[in-house]
């Protein structure tokens, strides 16, 4: 249960090989049980760094390394492995297909591990409960559409979809921009449970007051990203 | 969806009957010739009058009627599956395959349509099942089209991206996310094919090439016409022209409730185009003076507010979701909503912009600026004397404009130059760094997103400002930047109201408060009260609960 990233360029698409360098030669390194805070002002390039540990963006150049696995970029991921790595996103709205139902959406990751093609929430009734609890919400709003909840309550219900598959390593990105105190405590709270059952956690947030409450410690992405010459605020 | 319009369904389902029902109650030999009762005139004996061959052309135009439907309908169906299967091949293949299946689209919208149509019945003549293939074989390029570019946009949505980081599989992803997203635009489709096919088979009828002449259809009635209105036979071509009409402008009106996509539309917040007509209202100056309404109203006074939204459950039921909102907001200070998330803050402030969800229902009284506003008045002044500017910044942007079209757009539907000058100054003072001007909203980060949202909205220089959460996903240099921003719009007499659940933030701020839970208000006055010692329990919680 670990996340490694070595040596990890990036270069937006289109953007001088010199001059756009978003991410040079990044190094990082979360253990098992290990919970990150990632720090980085806006537009450092915090969601693109992991996306790329999420094995959703490829690389320039650098290795990921899930449970000690690397893969370079573009190399074909097996799904065991995509499936021992839960991602949250910053937006719950754009995360969340407007099409489905909150039920659907946290129990589907469960309903594809078993073959099926669309989710079906009532075959997984005990695991949805569990997550709805540990995510604090009220079982009528698992009947609604993204669009009749709250972004807090959306969020949480895209962390419990991302708890779903008791996953190794989670990979978190602004996850309490949206939320109240009360709402970013309780999904800090469900994250830190996952890294006390042994996950890796990485979280990027700009929110470092309540992240350093939780975090084992902080990384500054300044301090590891050597392409730092590039044009500061933006 | 929303409801259909009544006057088109039953219209619809008295022309079906009308077709179903005639030939079926009245059965006529389509090749009985009766010469005693050649072109009489309507009468009650004959409704719509009798043609050159004395068959009686109400019972003609209702076989013609049901003939053409059938058609249309085989058709309809033949070329949408036909134009989704291509679609869905396109997309899911790409390449090669995705290349071929286009250039295929390009060569048939290429070729004249009634030429290749003509070719094709002439192939099999008089057969119906020509017909039908003959139209959906040269109808099916738009619906490929519309299939292929939705799937490749739905392909990059974070919520496809998410689904397949976390291990779903090809076929999952497609029957969860990408069919259902594209399964609205082929029923759309589908109907739309509808009357085109019924006029198509009408014009191959027409020209000789359709069905054998002494079956019926519209079109075949229509040639008929033709040579009845040189003996004034008038009847002949009202009868049936006008059933074709009414289908088609039956279907056409049903489009226009079955197109309403269940996704809410944003791209009208912020400042509305010169054609649609309210522009020129007094808030709309841009050179509003703070001063022309009574000192000391409130710009805003909400009293005795209930909202209502449709139960998802029962569509009969609704959920009671503010609670008698008793609000308001002085003119030229900042007002700040606070509370948990689910609170209700965010509704309330949709409620002022009249921007609810559908089925939403308010009661209650709201006055803004002196005037009491209903729900259509409410609408008519957002985006010109209130500005909502949303707290999910990233669904708000239009995406497919740059940040300085949607500033230019923006300044010149207020009134004001556009220039590049002004583009840039209208933008760096909402500090968005100039550089930002010639990105797309995919371009920006999240933080970077949320302030262009803000700058188009101060941009319009309205009179009441409402920011739902405009720090959320910012660093604390930027906050800052915000917040003078925020002040300064205050002190030029704009009334400002901010949703937000950041303490530290509302206590810098605010000048009055208001504390919301579970829809109601627990709590409201002075900033230097409410957020002071002597607070109230619920928000002493949320002072209490760690930042």
């Amino acid at each position: 249960m670990s996340l490694e990233l070595r040596d990890v360029a990036f270069t937006h698409p289109g953007a001088d090989q010199a001059a756009g360098k978003l991410l040079d030669r990044v190094d990082l390194a979360v253990g098992a049980g290990e919970m990150v805070g990632l720090r980085a002002p806006s537009a450092a390039g915090k969601s693109t760094l992991l996306r790329i540990a999420a094995l959703m963006v490829p690389a320039d150049a650098g290795t990921v390394l899930i449970n000690g696995r690397g893969f370079a970029p573009g190399a074909p991921v097996p799904r065991e492995v995509r499936r021992s790595v839960g991602v949250v996103l910053q937006s719950p709205r754009a995360a969340a297909d407007p099409r489905m139902r909150l039920d659907a959406l946290i129990s589907a990751p469960l309903s594809f591990r078993e073959g099926w093609w669309r989710p079906h929430p009532r075959r997984h009734a005990g695991r949805l409960a569990e997550l709805a609890e540990l995510a604090q919400l009220d079982p009528e709003l698992l009947h609604r559409y993204p669009h009749q909840v709250s972004d807090g309550q959306l969020q949480r219900a895209m962390v419990a979809r991302a708890l779903a598959l008791d996953p190794d390593v989670l990979l978190c990105d602004e996850p309490t921009a949206q939320l109240d105190s009360e709402n970013t405590a309780a999904v800090l709270g469900m994250l830190a449970n996952r890294a006390a059952a042994g996950a890796a956690v990485l979280i990027a947030s700009h929110d470092t007051a309540a992240l350093s409450g939780v975090a084992d410690r902080m990384l500054d992405l300044a301090g590891i990203n050597r392409a730092g010459d590039r044009t500061g605020r933006a | 969806m929303s409801r259909p319009r009544p006057l088109p369904v039953v219209l619809l389902g008295i022309v079906l009957a009308f077709a179903v029902l005639v030939p079926w109650l009245q059965p006529l030999d389509p090749r009985a010739v009766d010469l005693s009762a050649v072109l009489r005139a309507p009468s009650p004996e004959h409704f719509f009058g009798t043609d050159q061959l004395g068959r009686d052309v109400w019972i003609r135009s209702a076989q013609g009627l049901r003939m053409s439907l059938l058609l249309a309908l085989g058709a309809s169906v033949f070329s949408t599956a036909l134009g989704v299967g291509v679609g869905l091949l396109a997309a899911w293949r790409g390449g090669i395959v995705d290349r071929l299946a286009m250039r295929l689209v390009d060569t048939t919208n290429a070729l004249p349509h009634l030429l290749l149509a003509v070719v094709i019945v002439a192939l099999w003549r008089g057969q119906w099942w020509a017909i039908v293939l003959s139209i959906a074989l040269t109808h099916w390029t738009q619906v490929a089209r519309i299939v292929r570019s939705r799937l490749l946009a739905e392909r990059t949505a974070d919520y496809v991206q998410l689904a397949r980081a976390s291990g779903a599989p090809a076929a999952a992803i497609w029957c969860t996310h990408l069919v259902p997203a594209v399964a609205p635009q082929a029923a759309i489709a589908l109907v739309l094919q509808l009357p085109h096919a019924i006029w198509h088979e009408s014009s191959l009828s027409f020209l000789g090439v359709g069905l054998p002449p002494e079956s019926a259809s519209l079109g075949l009635l229509l040639e008929d016409a033709r040579g009845g209105l040189l003996a004034g036979a008038w009847w002949l071509l009202a009868f049936p022209a006008g059933l074709l009409v009414l289908v088609s402008w039956c279907a056409a009106s049903l489009i226009d409730t079955a197109g309403t996509s269940r996704r809410r539309r944003l791209s009208r917040l912020f400042g509305r185009g010169p054609c649609t007509g309210t522009a020129a209202s007094p808030a709309a100056s841009a050179t509003h003076a703070a001063s022309d309404h009574a000192p000391g109203s409130p710009a805003i006074l909400v009293s005795g507010l209930d909202l209502r939204l449709p139960s998802t459950t029962d569509p009969r039921a609704s959920t009671l979701v503010l609670k008698g909102i008793d609000f308001r907001a002085e003119a030229g200070c900042i007002n700040v909503i606070l509370g948990a998330s689910g609170a209700g803050k965010s509704l309330l402030l949709r409620t002022l912009v009249g921007l609810l969800p559908a089925g939403a229902r308010f009661t209650g009284n709201i006055v803004i600026n002196g005037r009491t506003l209903d729900a259509a008045g409410l609408a008519a002044a957002r985006g010109t004397g209130t500005v909502l500017v949303p707290g999910s910044a990233a669904t708000a942007l239009n995406p497919v404009r740059r940040v300085a079209a949607q500033m230019r757009q923006t300044l010149r539907a207020s009134g004001r130059p556009g220039s590049s000058a002004d583009v840039l100054a209208a933008l760096e003072a909402a500090a968005v760094d100039g550089a930002l001007a010639g990105r797309h909203p995919h371009e920006l980060s999240g933080g970077q997103a949320q302030r262009v949202a803000l700058a188009l909205g101060v941009a319009v220089e309205s009179r009441i400002l409402l920011v739902d959460e405009p720090t959320s996903a910012l660093d604390a240099d930027t906050v800052g930047h915000i917040e003078t921003l925020l002040r300064s719009r205050a002190a030029a007499g704009t009334t400002v109201v901010m949703v937000t659940h950041d303490l530290e933030l509302a206590r810098r701020l605010a000048d009055h408060v208001v504390v919301l839970r579970h829809g109601r208000v627990v709590d409201s006055g002075p900033a230097a009260e409410v957020l002071g010692d002597s607070a109230h329990p619920e928000t002493g919680m949320l002072l209490g609960a760690p930042a």
